[in-house]
């Protein structure tokens, strides 16, 4: 029996993490109003292993449900901050996208790639439940792959999505 | 040693439904003052309205209240039919009649749902979330999608039932009465939401008309003020009904009026659905959009909706887009003064329940 | 309705009926605090509303008061004009008090200075604001997205 190297090691930690993924419970904008049909019991993603966490230290993936107001976004960047490695944020909705249906209102922002590092989009206003738990089950394929690096990427690119936050927030 | 401290129950806590935040000073357990932190859900709604032409705003309108968004196209609709002058035909009022009393119903289902949660009966959330989606599974049959319908608009509504459809509607209505006697030994019933709530954050009828206060919130202190009542729109003139009102004014008031509304609801859709014209057209035809003019003058149109009156104050100055829209939104007032004040000399593990019961939706402060 | 007669006999014609359940009236600026005053006690005893319009090209405010009667089932809504520049009113928490919170609005999104209500000036939708205040006409918000918030670069195909 010989010891683990590290890229198996986070092979076997990938496997036994991707069947257990807790979502932060944080109704960031309009797209909230589709996340108790996705958790209850008719779509039911518990069965996943996928169950919403009030607390942002023990959650592995943010959801940004919707558009990104300018005022949220500087709370989302520091619960993203206090959250642990590795973890993964998921756009979810069109506004995350592009800006939406308000590319013109001055107090949304229109890319969350800028600021975030994002592993995955859902398109759609709304999604349905379904495409919910599908993107979800693709993201498991991602961990599984080890596709699924934006916690890495944030640390490694550090100064440049820290100076595209300043720009926007002020400070 | 009892200690003073500072504490938000912040945007991202689950006890808060949205997206807004409280900060309150403690003293102790007890609460001695609360100041409402909002903003964090503004896009400038009445902003990207003025850039839009009329059937451009359309789309954009339903996203303003994001539980029961056929409240905006409602008032939309009906500001822009008075300023216009049209009338809209028979057979489109009662649809738009049974189209907000479902509404209605899916919103107070969802906001059941998580007040259960503030006590601790989360089984509530599991059965009336799941018994809504058999009524957004009609929604998407008949308007294309689940939740934002764009389904309502100037002139009646944007097309006719399939067939079969008004038998579905009836079966999902007998399905959600037969439901409310177990929704009645969960919840309504349980000792622990009636020792929890009774007693707790009274109003007093003058307390209530003075600080703005309407619907389920005032109904529970026994006064009887109703948009369908004083001022009935669509077909609510031809229907036949007696509001009930409660009269002791706290939390657990509030709730049962809910109660017995959603069970109002269910029958004002049985009646509309047996009264209504068998046939009949449903829109009155809408101009080119590019040269859709609406006279200049000025508009107030409300509705009753699930949480009390909301409406648009409209100004039109005779081109092709709105000049001014301004949305009354029914939570300014339940937040501003009445839940600020009505937070003090609680206890903290009262706080979200108590924000909880007077139904604020953040949405409609921030617009 | 005899309120409403003694109303319209007081206000001389001034007092006008757009349809059977809404009124209006304008009166200028001095005499806006003892309007509402009148109007609260002859059974106007709800505050529905306090919102402002944008009258660039007359380079004027136009302060909209909406108030409803329970008793008589109507609505009025009470207007006075202010000057565009230096534009201030005094406040009417006096008459309602509910009125507070929604003056702070309308001194964050129009810039009007309210006299006498110590929230207004104080930021409460808007965070970190340098710029006019956004529901003028003059502030244009698609050039001010564009500005400050990046979009993502498509390349357009006609094919």
């Amino acid at each position: 029996m010989g010891r683990l190297d590290e890229r198996e090691a986070m092979e076997i930690l990938d496997q036994l993490r991707k069947r257990s993924l807790w979502m932060l419970h944080y109704c960031t904008a309009c797209g909230a109003v589709e996340l108790p049909p996705t958790m209850t019991s008719r779509y039911d993603m518990e069965r996943f292993g996928i169950v919403p966490f009030v607390t942002s230290r023990q959650a592995d993936i943010l959801l940004v449900t919707g558009y990104i107001n300018i005022k949220t976004l500087r709370r989302i960047v520091t619960v993203y901050e206090q959250m642990l490695d590795p973890k993964y944020v998921v756009g979810f909705g069109s506004c995350t996208i592009n800006g939406g249906i308000y590319w013109d209102s001055y107090a949304v922002a229109k890319r969350l790639d800028l600021y975030l590092p994002v592993d995955l989009y859902i398109a759609g206003c709304m999604p349905r439940p379904e495409a919910v738990i599908s993107a979800f089950r693709h993201l498991m394929r991602l961990i599984d792959e080890g596709k699924a690096d934006g916690y890495r990427r944030y640390k490694d690119n550090y100064d440049w999505f820290k100076a595209n936050q300043k720009k926007v927030l002020g400070e | 040693m009892i200690r003073d401290y500072t504490l938000f129950i912040g945007p991202n806590h689950p006890g808060i439904h949205g997206n807004f935040s409280v900060k309150l000073q403690l003293e102790g357990d007890t609460i001695v003052s609360a100041k409402g932190d909002s903003g964090y859900l503004h896009r400038g709604f009445e902003k990207l309205m003025e850039h839009k032409l009329y059937l451009q705003n359309l789309a954009l309108i339903p996203r303003i209240c994001v539980p029961e968004p056929d409240i905006n196209e409602a008032v939309y609709a009906m500001a822009i039919e008075e300023l216009m002058g049209i009338e809209v035909p028979e057979r489109a009022k009662y649809i738009r009649t049974i189209i907000l009393e479902a509404a209605r119903v899916n919103a107070y289902l969802f906001s059941l749902g998580g007040f259960g949660a503030m006590i601790g009966i989360y089984t509530l959330m599991q059965w009336s979330v799941g018994d809504r989606d058999y009524m957004l599974d009609l929604f998407s049959k008949l308007t294309g999608a689940r939740i934002y319908h764009m389904y309502i608009w100037p002139g009646g509504v944007r097309r006719d039932f399939p067939s079969g459809f008004e038998e579905e509607l009836l079966g999902w209505v007998r399905y959600i009465k037969d439901r409310l006697s177990d929704y009645d030994n969960l919840f309504f019933k349980n000792s622990l939401f009636v020792d929890r709530t009774k007693g707790v954050a009274k109003i007093t009828d003058e307390e209530a008309l003075n600080s703005g206060v309407t619907g389920p919130n005032l109904k529970a202190t026994g006064v009887m003020q109703d948009v369908r009542i004083d001022e009935p729109y669509a077909a609510y003139p031809y229907l036949d009904f007696r509001i009930p009102v409660l009269s002791e004014g706290d939390a657990w008031a509030r709730t049962i009026q809910r109660r017995m509304e959603l069970e109002l609801s269910l029958n004002l859709i049985e009646q509309a659905v047996k009264k209504m014209p068998k046939k009949g057209p449903v829109t009155v035809k809408i101009p080119n959009p590019f040269k859709w003019r609406i006279p200049k003058g000025e508009a107030y149109a409300k509705v009753e909706s699930s949480r009390g009156e909301y409406g648009f104050y409209f100004v039109s100055d005779g081109g092709t887009k709105p000049y001014r829209v301004y949305v009354r939104g029914v939570s300014m007032p339940h937040m501003y003064p009445l839940a600020e004040r009505l937070l003090i000399e609680a206890n903290l593990s009262d706080a979200p329940m108590i924000i909880e019961s007077l139904d604020i939706c953040p949405p409609e402060i921030d617009k | 309705m005899k309120r409403i007669e003694y109303l319209k006999r007081i206000y001389e014609g001034r007092l006008i009926e757009i349809n059977p359940k809404r009124l209006l009236i304008t009166v200028p600026k001095d005499e806006f605090i003892s309007a509402l005053s009148t109007f609260k006690v002859n059974s106007f005893n709800q505050l529905t509303f306090v919102t402002a319009v944008d009258w660039i090209k007359e380079s004027e405010f136009e302060i909209v008061a909406n108030l409803y009667s329970r008793e008589n089932r109507l609505n009025v809504f009470v207007k006075t004009r202010i000057s565009r520049d230096n534009a201030e009113i005094q406040t009417i928490t006096s008459i309602y008090s509910v009125a507070k919170k929604y003056e702070v609005e309308l001194a964050e999104m129009f810039g009007i200075k309210v006299v006498g209500n110590e929230d207004a000036g104080k930021p409460f939708l808007l965070e970190n604001w340098k710029s006019k205040p956004p529901l003028r006409k003059e502030f244009d918000s698609v050039a001010y997205a564009a500005e400050h918030y990046e979009a993502r670069h498509v390349e357009e195909k006609n094919d």
